[in-house]
């Protein structure tokens, strides 16, 4: 089975909101801070876009040492496991993988960096002095049985998870609407009526 | 975990949330359900309670009381006693030697909340005894305040934010809500869900021109040519409400006499839209059952601030769009007690309440409450915020009370205003951190953070509601309304309060609007919209119902102007419009927003410049790039954000960045109407930057300095004083 998270565009806001309770959430998980969705924004349309746990999970299937497997529906990446060879990055076709590690700016106390490249360099190309990077990518929140952070700090209702209730649910309403639209287009087309 | 119920400190939104505490730390915020944000919070409600714990991300926070003895010398931590002592000395002299008017006082519309700034204007008028006091408001919302006091007859929404869902067209002018009040932008996304038709003029393509019936982008500095003819098209389209025009307003011919020049075709090359579009608009506004204009800085950080205030209520007053649930003005505050700070009457002509300093039965009447012999109160005006500057120059200005504000990060020309504070014999400044500002006092007051203190918020709609503490106070800090009250016994008018329930219930008794808004009405999720005159009041949402305006005729006055060019237009050497705007992770002057984990994990220095791709690929600039912003004020390094939602000619930085410093841009001209600074509109130059490394290097070489600077600065308050 598989489960993820979608956006719907027209109602986002792209405040943000949802990338600041990711990042804190799995911070307080003792994991990478870096927010796992990323906003996308056109003159159309305004997204934040993550992981869709995808059935064949290019990501698995590349992943040289096994740091990423399925649980529950959701793809998963050992962030200790990892080796940060970033194929996982490479081969997402949502860039959903957040190559990011744990700066050492800072450990003498404030937090001051030195950059070695310029900011717009790619996250798959950039490398920090004394930072081991890892692929950190959205895990639905694995470790709070409360759910995706995302979803219930969306002030608009622009996220939702997509699971096997919910799905189904969006798939009947669909085949009913279909089957609407059929009977529309279709009426005069033979000579059975109802009464 | 202790929960403790408080007010976001952030925007005007003003969103009811619960602190979470753990071993005397606040580690988490949730949702409470409140009147406007419905147990909903944007990523500041939510991550931005860190900085309480003092996480010296950005600046540490101040522990101690400091003092220079003499101008220039190293900052001293002493004692309180001494702290208050030197204060009250200082201000004396200079009161004995310079006048009373020689002393300028700011109020805080942040964390401190209604009742200290209660106690500090009181302070300034009855022991100080000047009307120099003033409120960030004269930098953002000001035109709005005395525009609507001037048409309407009060400075506030006349709608309530719940209601904006509940309209049938909203348009929104120079306001981008995604940026400035994530929850007032729910609102309107409920409200586009409910059907109501949305109109956004803007020249940027806003997150909410996404979602808009009609989007008009039009040229930056153009807006009250753009309210004239969209007023003209009103009248000559036969869509204004003669009846309500007739019954409740007056200047209408008058109004009219300015506004038939303006027609939609005449101005459309000034604002660079077509005339149909702006008809449209027009026709799609009038005829609407129930339409909202929302406006923000758009309309006030510009030469004719106030005169387009007076356009945007003309309009809504000729089509009878105003005095319902659902339709009426909607200049929704930028902090989140910027209401509140006026309410309170930080205002050189306003006492508590928005009663006239100018009139005399106001003045005995606060004469008599606080204990003060007749005709002690000053009936003149006070000097405004922003003309601190030129009133420091001139020597007019010698102290200045500086209270939870940061103008050397907020005021535009920055190096103008370090000049004014280094001029002057006092500088005074009571905080919770170590800003740009604190760093040049002579005398560091550390004041309770928000979190650390009880009292009362004025959200944007009017709406008052209380906020507690969630954890005792740090350090040596004291309750902000302690200290006035302190100085002021000190310096021979004595103040006493237990609490700052104590504190309301003298605002109550003298404002009249407010006085059916207790502490226990107020408790838990509850909450008090004013005009509240009784106790028995349930609040008024909606103002002016039936046309009753609050002018002293009951009607409203039209008033029309003429449209002038901003003051900097773009030029060859800087061809770039610089308009500044806001961060949506960010806040005011970024001290509290910017010692937050998860908001700084976001956004950080040296923040961006958001420039058209056109605009980019001229100068060789790509995406994320760092480079060169310049004005005739100075030059910055900022970063490129290269985006198709901003117009060609115009570029965007958002204030909050202490190293990407617009305001090292930005001009100190003022619409002479309210002394706001023309902050939406100069002249500047954007330049590439070869070598990116080195530019990364400067910009953290420079960033790193800063927060030495200040850390340094702070780091006298760890010295324990010697004893006496």
């Amino acid at each position: 089975m598989n489960k993820f998270i979608a956006i719907e565009p027209d109602v986002c806001i792209g405040c943000g909101t949802c990338l600041a309770a990711c990042s804190s959430g799995h911070r307080e998980a003792g994991l990478q801070a870096q927010p796992r969705l990323a906003l996308a924004s056109t003159l159309d349309v305004t997204a934040a876009v993550t992981c869709h746990h995808c059935e064949g999970a290019p990501c698995m299937a590349v992943c040289p040492v096994g740091a990423i497997t399925r649980a529950d529906g959701a793809v998963l990446v050992n962030e200790q496991t990892c080796v940060g060879c970033k194929l996982c990055a490479c081969v997402c076709p949502f860039g959903a993988i957040h190559p990011s590690g744990t700066s050492i700016a800072g450990v003498a106390g404030v937090k001051f960096d030195t950059p070695t490249f310029p900011r717009g360099t790619s996250a798959l190309l950039s490398w920090e002095i004394g930072v081991y990077t890892r692929a950190v990518k959205c895990d639905m929140c694995a470790f709070d049985p409360a759910g995706p952070h995302c979803v219930t700090a969306c002030l608009t209702g622009a996220l939702s998870v997509q699971d096997a209730p919910c799905a189904a649910a969006a798939r009947k309403e669909k085949l009913v609407a279909a089957a609407k639209a059929n009977e529309l287009a279709m009426r005069g087309s033979s000579t059975i009526r109802r009464p | 975990m202790e929960k403790h119920m408080a007010v976001c400190p952030y925007c005007g939104a003003g969103c009811k949330l619960n602190l979470l505490v753990e071993d005397g730390m606040v580690v988490g915020a949730e949702g409470l359900d409140g009147i406007t944000n419905e147990g909903e919070l944007c990523l500041k409600g939510l991550s931005g309670f860190d900085f309480i714990n003092d996480t010296k991300i950005l600046t540490p926070r101040i522990l101690h009381p400091m003092i220079r003895r003499t101008k220039g010398a190293e900052l001293e931590r002493v004692t309180w006693d001494e702290a208050l002592d030197f204060t009250a000395r200082k201000l004396t002299e200079i009161k004995e030697k310079h006048g009373a008017d020689a002393i300028m006082l700011t109020g805080s519309s942040r964390g401190p909340g209604n009742e200290a700034n209660f106690v500090m204007q009181k302070f300034t008028r009855a022991c100080v005894g000047t009307n120099n006091i003033d409120n960030c408001a004269r930098t953002c919302h000001g035109p709005s305040v005395i525009g609507l006091m001037d048409t309407v007859g009060s400075g506030a929404m006349s709608v309530s934010i719940p209601n904006l869902e509940n309209a049938d067209l909203i348009m929104l002018f120079g306001y981008n809500p995604s940026a400035s009040h994530p929850i007032v932008a729910r609102r309107i996304v409920k409200a586009k869900e409910k059907g109501a038709k949305i109109i956004v003029v803007d020249p940027r393509s806003i997150e909410t021109a996404r979602i808009a019936d009609l989007y008009i982008q039009i040229k930056n500095g153009c807006n009250l040519a753009f309210l004239n003819a969209f007023a003209n098209a009103i009248v000559t389209e036969n869509l204004h409400d003669r009846a309500f025009v007739e019954a409740h307003t007056t200047g209408f011919d008058e109004w009219w006499e300015v506004v038939k020049n303006y027609t939609p075709e005449s101005v459309a090359d000034v604002c660079g839209c077509a005339p149909e579009d702006i008809r449209r608009a027009a026709r799609m506004y009038a005829t609407a059952p129930s339409s909202v204009i929302g406006w923000g800085m758009g309309v006030t950080q510009q030469r004719q601030g106030v005169k387009s205030v007076h356009q945007i209520a003309a309009i809504a007053c000729v089509t009878g769009q105003i005095g319902r649930d659902n339709a009426g003005l909607a200049p929704v505050r930028g902090q989140n007690n910027v209401q509140g700070s006026c309410d309170m009457g930080m205002w050189p002509s306003l006492l508590p309440g928005y009663q006239k300093v100018s009139s005399p039965e106001v003045r005995a009447k606060f004469e008599k409450a606080w204990g003060l012999p007749e005709g002690k109160l000053s009936a003149r005006e006070g000097f405004k915020l922003t003309d601190l500057p030129h009133g420091v120059k001139e020597g007019k200005i010698r102290a200045f009370y500086n209270f939870g504000e940061d103008p050397l990060q907020t005021e535009p020309d920055s190096a103008d205003m370090r000049e004014t504070l280094e001029s002057l014999d006092l500088l005074i400044s009571q905080d919770i951190f170590m800003t740009q500002t604190t760093a040049l006092a002579d005398v560091v007051l550390p004041g309770t953070s928000w979190g650390e203190h009880d009292g009362v918020f004025s959200a944007s709609d009017r709406t008052f509601q209380r906020f507690t503490a969630a954890v005792p106070p740090k350090g040596e800090c004291k309750h902000d309304w302690q200290i006035f009250s302190e100085l002021s016994t000190r310096m021979g008018y004595p103040m006493r309060y237990q609490d700052t329930e104590e504190i309301w219930n003298e605002v109550r008794e003298l404002c009249p609007n407010f006085y059916g808004a207790t502490y226990e009405k107020m408790a838990g999720t509850g909450h008090a919209q004013w005009p509240i005159p009784t106790i028995e009041c349930p609040g008024t949402p909606t103002l002016y119902r039936n046309g009753q305006f609050n002018t002293a005729d009951k009607k409203a006055r039209l008033m029309a102007h003429d449209f002038i060019e901003p003051t900097e237009m773009p030029d060859e050497g800087y061809p770039l419009v610089l308009c500044t705007v806001r961060e949506v992770g960010h806040y005011s002057c970024r001290s509290m927003t910017g010692n937050c984990r998860a908001l700084t994990l976001l956004a950080d220095e040296p923040g961006y410049v958001s420039i058209n791709p056109a605009d980019a690929a001229a100068r060789g600039i790509r995406d994320q790039q760092l480079v060169w912003v310049s004005s005739r004020r100075g030059k910055v390094i900022s970063r490129a954000a290269v985006d198709e939602r901003i117009n060609e000619g115009a570029v965007y930085m958002t204030y909050q960045w202490w190293i990407g410093k617009c305001n090292d841009l930005t001009m100190h001209v003022t619409d002479p109407l309210s002394g706001t600074p023309e902050d939406k509109h100069s002249a500047c130059q954007v330049e590439a930057i070869a070598d990116q490394v080195w530019a990364e290097r400067h910009a953290q070489t420079l960033y790193a300095q800063m927060k030495d600077w200040l850390a340094g600065e702070a780091a006298a308050q760890d010295k324990e004083p010697a004893l006496a």
